[in-house]
């Protein structure tokens, strides 16, 4: 189709709302400056649209790069592609084009005539639009944050499989299978003969950051315990104490971890810890200071073990542990039975047995059956299973009940789309109103009916002609939905369509968004504007995050984009040049 | 010139282009939208290029006289 100069000046008065003489005027005063500029031999720019320049006699245009890109929407992106032998195409590929979008595709027009979305580029605003409708109509955003989620939740859910597989591995093998026989003790569990450097290491790291000035307190002892222990280098003492200190699975491979963990500041707060702390201070001063005299620590010792013999028969007599206690007792007796049994009959001459055993064994041989009484009973009281594994157990349960709840609120908002979560409808509510003159029921009738044969022929046309025979079905009266708009339905008026009244029930389909505000009041002017003017008005709110509460106000209900794009076509100015087609939501 | 002359100008013509309309200004020229298919070349250094299609604005001169 071909403009010519009445018709341009037409569609500038149309759009500029500017007189046609001062249109014309303007127009030939531009001509003259362009001619009078290229004659000079100077270029002339129109910003935003194109330089004029002249070569020679000729006078030739070069659009701008905007110009140049919305011209080339369609293509915009595309780049040469490099082919190879397999993607060689046929030589009569040349002429190939891209097919057309099959949502703007029309059998009966032109490619060029039938494109919906020509006028989606007449303002930037149309242009951000436009980038977001196929989101918003074709890919199913929803389901892809969908299964992002489910993929994080998985994660979440293979993070909690490796806890458990974890906490299956705390769960120590029945002793009394394999503790008679074979390795007993230390060997059986690896205390003295495997040894974790990373646990070490990291350890390490631990003790070097401790390393201090000795001081009264538990913690002070304990680095100055390590320290010299690792001074010493004393690979045996290394060993186990990066797999008691590193092995936190294995809470019950040895009395000595009990200890320690107490040293280190657990929650138990049994009165034998100081006791016990006293004990390993004074085993790690004898590793340390290997001149002090063993029997005043032995000596020591003994009374201390004594001290520790008598309150525990004390708390064994008032029956604190008598029931599950000592069942657990007898899980963990035989190891350790085993263990100590074993450091009795060694001694301290073989290279795997820990000094720190070593000291306790040689301790007199009637200390020996006390303390392994003692070692029991502790074992029993502090349950160390439950002490080490409900701090992960509460962080895994705690950062499952953030995502769930994070997850949840998500779709409960419509941020994102879950299935069998109701989006939460104050935000998003579609609030279809029909026109302030259709809203009053005595008023509106007579319009309704003097309009009704217009607005079925334009509803025809604008509806395809594959809607299906429910929409036909449905068009008969429905009962109000929420405010006046149902009351004033014309019974014969099809469920969709660009003019009359608008409808819940074709809330379900797609409309045509000419504006988008920020007040109410402005809503409700447009509104009633549109509505004057025979249009189904649908309002949407939106939250928008950069001006608050959003007012969509659309034209139209219309079962497929594709029906919204023809019916805009229809639209006139200034409809149609500030536009785009969205979901109803 | 208003600036509002110089911008509905420049839309109305760039929307009736798109729409693969020619627009005439009397005494300038015609603007008019040009296809250009996708095509096949072959670069100097052998290689074969598939090189899209595109659409572009065409400025024709008018004759003078």
């Amino acid at each position: 189709m071909h403009l010519d100069q009445q018709k341009l000046v037409e569609l500038l008065v149309e759009a500029s709302g500017i007189e046609k003489s001062k249109v014309e005027k303007q127009l030939a005063s531009l001509v003259k400056e362009i001619k009078q500029a290229i004659g000079e031999g100077e270029a002339y720019e129109l910003e935003g649209f194109g330089v004029f320049s002249g070569i020679g006699n000729n006078v030739i245009f070069i659009p701008s790069a905007e110009l140049a890109t919305e011209i080339n929407y369609k293509y915009v992106g595309m780049e040469a592609i490099e082919l190879t032998d397999s993607s060689k195409p046929e030589e009569n590929a040349e002429n190939v084009d891209i097919a057309p979008d099959p949502v703007t595709a029309s059998p009966d027009e032109e490619e060029l005539e039938d494109d919906p979305f020509g006028g989606l580029l007449s303002a930037d605003e149309g242009l951000e639009e436009t980038e977001e409708t196929p989101f918003e109509t074709e890919s199913p955003t929803g389901e892809k944050e969908e299964s992002g989620l489910l993929y994080d939740i998985a994660g979440e859910e293979g993070i909690e499989g490796t806890d458990d597989s974890g906490k299956e591995d705390e769960i120590p093998s029945d002793p009394e299978d394999t503790l008679p026989e074979e390795q007993p003790g230390p060997e059986k569990w690896g205390i003295d003969t495997y040894k974790d450097d990373t646990a070490e290491n990291t350890f390490s790291g631990m003790l070097g950051n401790d390393e201090g000035p000795e001081d009264a307190s538990e913690d002070d002892e304990l680095s100055n315990l390590f320290g010299s222990t690792d001074e010493e280098e004393s690979s045996i003492d290394e060993s186990e104490l990066s797999n008691i200190l590193g092995d936190t699975v294995e809470e019950d491979s040895s009395v000595d971890e009990d200890e320690l963990s107490n040293l280190l500041g657990d929650t138990a707060d049994d009165d034998d810890d100081s006791v016990d702390e006293n004990e390993l201070t004074n085993l790690f001063g004898d590793s340390e200071e290997e001149e002090k005299d063993a029997a005043d620590e032995e000596e020591e010792l003994s009374i201390k073990l004594d001290k520790e013999e008598n309150i525990e028969e004390e708390l064994a007599e008032e029956g604190e542990t008598e029931t599950e206690a000592e069942e657990d007792d007898e899980d963990f007796d035989d190891p350790f039975k085993g263990l100590i049994e074993d450091e009795e009959e060694e001694g301290g001459d073989e290279e795997e047995v820990v000094p720190v055993i070593t000291n306790i064994s040689s301790d007199t041989t009637a200390d020996k059956e006390p303390k392994e009484k003692k070692r029991e009973k502790k074992k029993s009281r502090t349950s160390p299973k439950k002490r080490q594994s409900s701090p992960a157990v509460l962080w895994v349960v705690l950062a499952v009940l953030i995502l769930g709840g994070g997850v949840f609120s998500l779709g409960y908002f419509g941020i994102v789309d879950i299935p069998g979560i109701p989006v939460q409808t104050a935000s998003n509510q579609v609030a279809t109103a029909s026109s302030p003159a259709t809203a009053d029921p005595e008023s509106s009738e007579p319009s309704a009916e003097e309009t009704e044969p217009d607005e079925t022929a334009q509803a025809n046309a604008a509806t395809s002609d594959e809607e299906p025979e429910e929409g036909v079905e449905e068009q008969s009266p429905e009962p109000t939905v929420s405010g006046t708009e149902g009351a004033n339905v014309n019974p014969d008026q099809p469920l969709y369509g660009l003019k009359g009244v608008s409808v819940p029930e074709a809330n379900n389909g797609y409309t045509i968004v000419v504006y988008s505000l920020s007040k109410e009041n402005s809503v409700k002017v447009q509104q009633e504007k549109l509505g004057n003017e025979g249009f189904r008005v649908v309002v949407t709110s939106q939250p928008s995050p950069q001006y608050g509460q959003l007012w969509r106000v659309s034209l139209g209900q219309f079962q497929s984009l594709r029906d919204a794009a023809i019916a805009a076509e229809t639209l006139t100015t200034p409809y149609s040049e500030n536009y785009f087609i969205t979901k109803i939501q | 010139m208003t600036k509002e002359f110089l911008e509905t100008l420049g839309i109305v013509i760039r929307d009736q282009v798109i729409m693969k309309n020619s627009v005439e200004i009397k005494g300038l020229g015609t603007f008019k939208a040009v296809h250009q298919n996708q095509k096949q070349e072959k670069r100097a250094d052998g290689t074969n290029v598939m090189i899209p299609p595109s659409d572009s604005v065409e400025f024709v001169a008018e004759k003078k006289g």
